[in-house]
């Protein structure tokens, strides 16, 4: 049975993961304070004004909506040249800006993850690779690309991390580096193959090249994100398979929290509910309260005997299945993970009774061994309210950011929260490039509108929004007047 | 790209034990806001102000006799009020200003109006997170100040942002009222 526990409020004040600039203080500590949960059959007016097409100011084309007086320029769209000779891949997916380089100019490092299979190799052949499998002319196409942005311009681009497979979003970490995660399980007989379905960490390229070393002790399953607590250094893990998905925590042998540490392995474990052993919670309404506790995960890189020969296996993972045993909850389909000011934030993409999705967040209670705080923060009552909202990021301001994946045909939304927990759309896909793109033969002239943003993030000053058009797959850098609202 | 970092290292390189002007930050108004000051060699100057408020900073700036004119300077102006700028006005005294490049970093530059004594950056689309004076990657040319007397160097910077539309609304609002009450109080 769920109890309740004492609410507290929404957001709190609190430094940001990436250090910043003592000046930027004052925006971390503009938060606001608490609101209540809400289910909404619509989604609330922007309190930044309605989006209107804007052009980009890198193109001149006119490609998303954006509120009056915000701008933004497309960085990299998928071929385009990069800086070490390899073209820009396909299918950019989660992204977070890793690192602010000390110096004047304040560069920042943005990793992004390519969510691709089998496929032309990224990067070049100094590249770290996991797995050079050759599949025909082929090989694993997955990986990410680590971008250097200056003061509003791209002026460095590489690949960083190849070999690997439907890397689909992950997480940054405190120090300086990206958790890549595959969301796959493949045990690798058909292609005669390495095993996929790995966290990989990736550095900022200041701290050195990734190590190419899956985290195994994070578990083999289908992943999707992850989130560091700065003050434990356990990582909180999301799985995205259908109707059967975990929310995990790993509790690294390594706190010193540094490049390699995780790669030391340690613990993994499922969320469970306390006094409600297999608890459901696919379908929670808006407000519920849960105390909720850990279960090891003995074996994380158990393969289950059906997932064995497969490559686009969506049964129960091995974590799952021994979670589950344990006692673990279920959810429907786990997507972004983001840890901001004590709480870690999450969605379900297709959670609640209408499968429009939900957003959770997880508060521990500050001694590990003892249960913390689950809450359905918002749960979408409608694909107006928020369509499948999927990767998730909380601003400096302290702000929630969603992006869509629902398919909406006139155009997805970034979708942001006002702080008693109504939806608004901040952003929309309006990508229509039925005549092709003038000095960009690689981007195919469709009309893209129905595709899903993803890679939300903000800079640590807040003044820039990156984020990734899935396709044709552009990245994007938006600025504007953000105090006019939450984000 | 690399030219441009080689060219800041090569700047920054010269800074130790390198003769410039400085800003005098004790004499200095800055309006809650913060600068940082680099020395980039002889006669350069890289003045980087972090503006969290739209009120202006007054810099005072003190050559010495052996420094070379005329000064040059730079500068990474950033905004972290979460406002929209629509323009910028540089104002000097105590000096002759020449502009140099300049560069926007969230919106576009769209003119740029100046005198021997004052610059006026405009943007459209509007200025949310900074821009870029002169040269401070090495690329384009740097703005100078050439004294044009024994005092003091003056350099006011001042954002001018834009009222968001509920500012404006309110505004028109107030406006009006206070339209009524002058008519009502004219009629009594």
């Amino acid at each position: 049975v769920a109890r309740s526990i004492s609410r507290r409020s929404f957001l709190r004040g609190g430094a940001t993961l990436l250090a910043a600039p003592a000046a930027l203080q004052a925006l971390a500590a503009r938060r606001a304070h608490a609101g209540r949960p809400r289910a909404l059959a619509s989604p609330v007016a922007s309190p930044y004004g309605e989006p209107v097409l804007q052009r980009d100011l890198t193109t001149g084309l006119e490609l998303i909506a954006l509120p009056p007086d915000f701008t933004y320029r497309t960085l990299l769209w998928t071929g385009d040249p990069m800086s070490d000779g390899s073209e820009s891949p396909a299918n950019p997916d989660g992204m977070a800006v890793v690192q602010v380089v000390p110096g004047r100019a304040g560069d920042l490092i943005l990793i992004r993850n390519h969510e691709l299979s089998i496929g032309r190799r990224i990067g070049t052949s100094s590249t770290p690779i996991y797995d050079p499998t050759p599949i025909g002319p082929n090989g694993i196409g997955g990986g990410t690309t680590t971008l250097t942005f200056r003061r509003g311009e791209l002026v460095d681009s590489q690949a960083s991390l190849a070999g690997t497979a439907i890397n689909c979003a992950g997480g940054p970490t405190p120090w300086g580096s990206w958790l890549t995660c595959e969301e796959t399980i493949n045990d690798g007989t058909v292609f005669r193959s390495l095993v996929h379905g790995f966290v990989f960490e990736v550095p900022a390229p200041s701290l050195g090249p990734a190590s190419a070393v899956p985290i195994t002790d994070m578990g083999l399953m289908k992943h999707e994100a992850a989130a560091v607590d700065p003050r434990t250094g356990f990582v909180y893990e999301t799985e995205d398979a259908t109707g059967h998905s975990g929310f995990y925590r790993f509790r690294p042998n390594d706190t010193n929290g540094r490049v390699g540490s995780l790669e030391a392995g340690g613990v993994l474990e499922m969320l469970r509910v306390v006094g409600q052993d297999g608890a459901d919670l696919r379908e929670p309404l808006p407000g519920d309260v849960h105390t909720v506790d850990w279960v090891p995960i003995g074996e994380p890189g158990y393969l289950p005997p059906e997932a064995e020969g497969q490559i686009l296996y969506d049964g129960p993972s091995g974590p799952y299945a021994q979670g589950l045993d344990l006692g673990g909850a279920t959810f429907h389909r786990l997507e972004g993970c983001w840890y901001d000011a004590g709480s870690i934030w999450f969605t379900d993409t297709t959670g609640g009774a209408n499968g429009n999705g939900v957003v959770w967040r997880y508060e521990p209670s500050g001694d590990p061994a003892a249960p913390g705080m689950l809450e359905a923060f918002f749960v979408a009552e409608s694909a107006a309210a928020s369509n499948n909202i999927d990767n998730l990021t909380v601003s400096p301001r302290g702000g929630i950011l969603c992006c869509e994946d629902g398919g909406t045909a006139d155009g997805v939304r970034l979708v942001g929260f006002t702080r008693d927990g109504a939806s608004f759309p901040f952003a929309i896909n309006q990508v229509r490039l039925t005549g092709g793109v003038p000095g960009k033969p690689g981007i195919a002239a469709l009309d893209y509108r129905s595709f899903e943003w993803a890679g939300a993030c903000f800079d640590p000053s807040g003044r820039w929004l990156f984020a990734n058009l899935y396709r044709p797959g552009i990245t994007l850098a938006i600025t504007g007047p953000w105090a006019r609202g939450p984000l | 790209v690399t030219s441009r970092a080689l060219a800041l290292v090569a700047l920054l390189a010269l800074a130790p034990g390198a003769h410039a002007a400085f800003v005098d930050l004790d004499a200095s108004e800055l309006g809650g806001n913060t600068v940082d000051v680099a020395d980039l060699g002889p006669g350069v100057l890289g003045i980087d102000p972090d503006f969290t408020t739209a009120a202006p900073m007054q810099l005072v700036i003190v050559l010495e006799p052996e420094d070379p004119v005329p000064l040059e300077w730079n500068s990474l102006v950033d905004n972290l009020t979460g406002e929209a700028w629509s323009a910028f006005s540089i104002e000097v005294s105590g000096a002759i200003l020449a502009v140099g490049s300049r560069r926007a970093n969230g919106g576009e530059i769209a003119s740029l109006s100046a005198s021997s004594q004052a610059a006026l950056l405009e943007f459209d689309p509007l200025e949310s997170a900074g821009f870029d004076l002169g040269a401070p990657f090495g690329m384009g040319a740097n703005w100078t100040l050439t004294p044009s007397g024994d005092g003091p160097l003056l350099l006011r910077l001042a954002p001018v942002p834009v009222p968001e539309t509920g500012t404006l609304a309110s505004l028109g609002l107030g406006l009006a009222a206070l339209t009524r009450w002058r008519r009502r109080s004219a009629l009594s």
